[in-house]
């Protein structure tokens, strides 16, 4: 076991991951409290992704350690288990189940890795899905929505494992504009909850108003990271300076 | 042409449908009118032979032969019950996901007429008069005496060309008769039970299991049903079709785990499994057959445990594993179409490896690939025809040893029980492709994406 400096969720030193020849991430360091709303931004091919998929191990990282919630990823299989249930995961495609239910997409993690009785695994994901704004769509499949009600459904899948940390993988990105704002809303609302999370996105209004910290990074490093007013007011670096004028 | 379909509604319409998509050119008209005069041309000559010039009573004769061969007449009832079993597990399955009972009972009521109506009162049989006759020649006079046989038709209310639309295979009355109509009842029966009483428990996951289950029983059932009537009787349709049933309920288990044995992570569990695909894929059927026909002690104790079973079993453990080897290649299609998000997605949920194939990636791999499932196993059932080839009396060499006995009543008869034949490959494939269809159906539902 890891010893915790505060009540620290994810710790990353050194974190290394490579592709072929090419350098996904280098040396990052990165260190999240619990509820601590973190949004990492940067220009595509700079990492944000590939930094979420290596703390749950979507992607195995090459040199460094992470540690979540005391336990470092090694390659034991069971830690990696106790981990990931530890960990929701929102994408940006939703991979929600095409075959399932909406209803049983969201009640599978709980009654198979938690064990939770069909019953209770229900009413929880109807709580869920009141939550995110579509209890009356349970029992249609994911390829009857729209693909604004199909992420909040993602979201309800990966709260419905009761995780300690949710990571948003750019989860407004494939979505048509009209439909960006009620997936924003019910994030806002998450961590309004207290809710730990890890944001990848865009959305530069998400980031400045819920955002207790941003990462900017390029090139696989962690160029820049402050809170929100100083990040856009003031930012100390030439690179992040470049990427803001690009996109403001 | 547009792909509109006929509209099931008045004459008019009909017209209407007929102008817009078969005469709406010069062009479309001259081919409409070919199609159609070839067609009937064809319908024609079928219906003038099947019904005029065909002798139906070598296959009326010996109907019982061409189902279950030199099967012991005692012992049938076991037969019965697996037909009667898988019957109403069909009916009932139907009843539940499909439901559209108007064509089905329309059909189940086609057919029970046919069956069940123009044969009441028909008798055919072949009487034995012996005889003894005096020839003179030379001077010298010989008896000689033999058995007359002569082919006797009892005609009943049905006129001759009726009941050549049975094939000959309407059944006089008598206790097959009665089974039939309870078999027919039941069809009809099961549906209506699934569809107004069961179906009201459509989703519940008890329903569901315990209907898959019946399936996946009623293979194995209907082999145990047979243990204790001897192997060597078995034969015809009867022995295609559990040979077949066999071979392909193993088959496909065993393609599903050499599937997910070609995508292992383990280095030595993928080169067996490319292995044994491309070895066993690159021999005929047939050249199979033959090695587990002729193969004794060959391979040291494993060919000698081989050998010491019956040949018919040997024959089920060619089809499964031959068989095998082509579907795992159909799942592995369906695997390599099943998006990474899927997996991924399966991992960030915690799901165990097993748990994520189970519940997330075979499903819809195999539901992606159920066509062509169904197609090896139409494959599959007409490579039944090879068992000729290895001294099995399968329906082919039965028809053979039918005309090869009886010329003399039906003289040239071959071409009426090649028919039958033919309908007897047919009425199988028939049924896998409508399970296929119905199967796809269901699964279907959330396909919208």
């Amino acid at each position: 076991m890891e010893q915790k400096t505060d009540n620290e969720i994810v710790r990353l030193e050194r974190v290394v991951k490579r592709f072929g020849d090419f350098t996904a991430l280098r040396d990052v360091d990165l260190s999240v409290q619990e509820g601590e709303v973190v949004v990492i931004i940067g220009p595509s091919g700079s990492g944000k992704s590939t930094l979420l998929r290596t703390v749950n191990q979507l992607e195995k990282h090459d040199q460094g350690r992470i540690v979540v919630d005391g336990i470092e990823l090694t390659d034991d299989a069971r830690s990696l288990h106790q981990i990931r249930a530890e960990i929701g995961m929102v994408f940006q495609q939703f991979n929600l189940f095409p075959h399932l239910t909406v209803m049983r997409n969201i009640t599978l993690g709980p009654q198979k890795v938690r064990h939770m009785p069909r019953q209770q695994a229900e009413e929880l994901a109807l709580q869920l899905l009141t939550r995110v704004g579509i209890p009356e769509q349970a029992d249609k499949y994911p390829g009857q929505l729209s693909g604004g009600q199909q992420q909040r459904v993602a979201i309800a899948r990966a709260l419905a494992m009761n995780p300690r940390l949710m990571m948003f993988d750019e989860p407004t990105s494939a979505l048509d504009p009209e439909m960006i704002n009620e997936v924003l809303k019910v994030m806002i609302e998450l961590a309004g909850d207290g809710m730990t999370m890890l944001c990848v996105t865009h959305e530069m209004g998400f980031a400045r108003n819920v955002a207790d910290r941003i990462i900017f990074m390029d090139e696989g490093e962690i160029v820049e990271m402050s809170k929100p007013e100083e990040f856009f007011t003031n930012p100390k670096e030439e690179r992040t300076k470049a990427f803001l004028d690009q996109i403001l | 042409m547009s792909a509109v379909t006929a509209p099931y509604s008045p004459v008019a319409q009909r017209i209407e449908w007929a102008q817009a998509n078969l005469f709406n050119s010069k062009l479309n008209s001259l081919v409409s009118v070919v199609t159609i005069a070839v067609g009937l041309l064809i319908a024609f000559l079928v219906a003038k032979f099947v019904l005029f010039d065909a002798n139906w009573a070598l296959v009326s004769l010996n109907r019982r032969l061409f189902f279950v061969g030199g099967y012991p007449g005692e012992e049938v009832y076991r037969i019965w019950i697996a037909v009667f079993a898988a019957a109403v597990l069909a009916s009932v399955s139907y009843g539940i996901w499909v439901g559209r009972m108007r064509p089905y009972v329309i059909t189940v009521g086609i057919i029970a007429v046919i069956v069940l109506t123009f044969g009441l009162g028909t008798n055919l049989y072949i009487e034995e008069t012996p005889f003894t006759q005096e020839i003179t020649s030379g001077g010298q006079t010989s008896t000689i005496s033999g058995i007359d046989r002569e082919l006797v038709w009892e005609q009943g209310w049905a006129p001759r060309w009726l009941y050549a639309f049975s094939l000959g295979l309407a059944l006089p009355f008598g206790g097959t008769w009665l089974i039939m109509a309870a078999l027919l009842a039941l069809l009809v029966l099961g549906a209506l039970f699934g569809k107004h009483v069961l179906s009201r428990w459509k989703s519940s996951p008890v329903l569901l299991q315990s209907v898959g289950a019946a399936w996946v029983l009623l293979v194995p059932a209907a082999v145990l049903l047979q243990i204790g009537v001897s192997i060597n009787s078995w034969g015809s349709a009867f022995l295609d079709i559990l040979i077949f049933a066999v071979g392909g309920f193993f088959s496909f288990f065993i393609g599903l785990v050499l599937a997910l044995g070609r995508i292992s992570p383990y280095r030595a569990v993928r080169f067996v499994s490319v292995g044994y695909i491309e070895v066993v894929r690159a021999a005929p059927l047939l050249v199979w057959l033959l090695f587990a026909t002729f193969l004794k002690d060959e391979l040291g104790p494993l060919g000698e445990a081989f050998s010491s079973i019956s040949l018919v079993y040997r024959v089920m453990i060619v089809f499964a594993f031959f068989g095998g080897a082509y579907i795992a290649e159909v799942i592995r299609g369906g695997l390599q179409a099943i998006p990474r998000g899927q997996y991924e997605a399966s991992n960030a949920l915690a799901l165990s490896s097993l748990q994520k194939y189970v519940f997330i990636i075979l499903p819809q791999a195999i539901k992606a690939v159920i066509p062509a499932i169904i197609g090896r196993f139409i494959a599959l059932w007409k490579d039944t025809a090879l068992l000729a080839a290895i001294s099995l009396i399968n329906t082919l060499e039965q028809a053979k040893k039918i005309l090869a006995g009886q010329t003399d009543i039906a003289d040239g008869a071959f071409f009426e029980i090649y028919i039958v034949v033919g309908l007897i490959y047919w009425s199988v494939s028939y049924i896998l492709s409508r399970l296929g269809g119905a199967a796809e159906k269901r699964l279907g539902v959330g396909e919208r994406r």
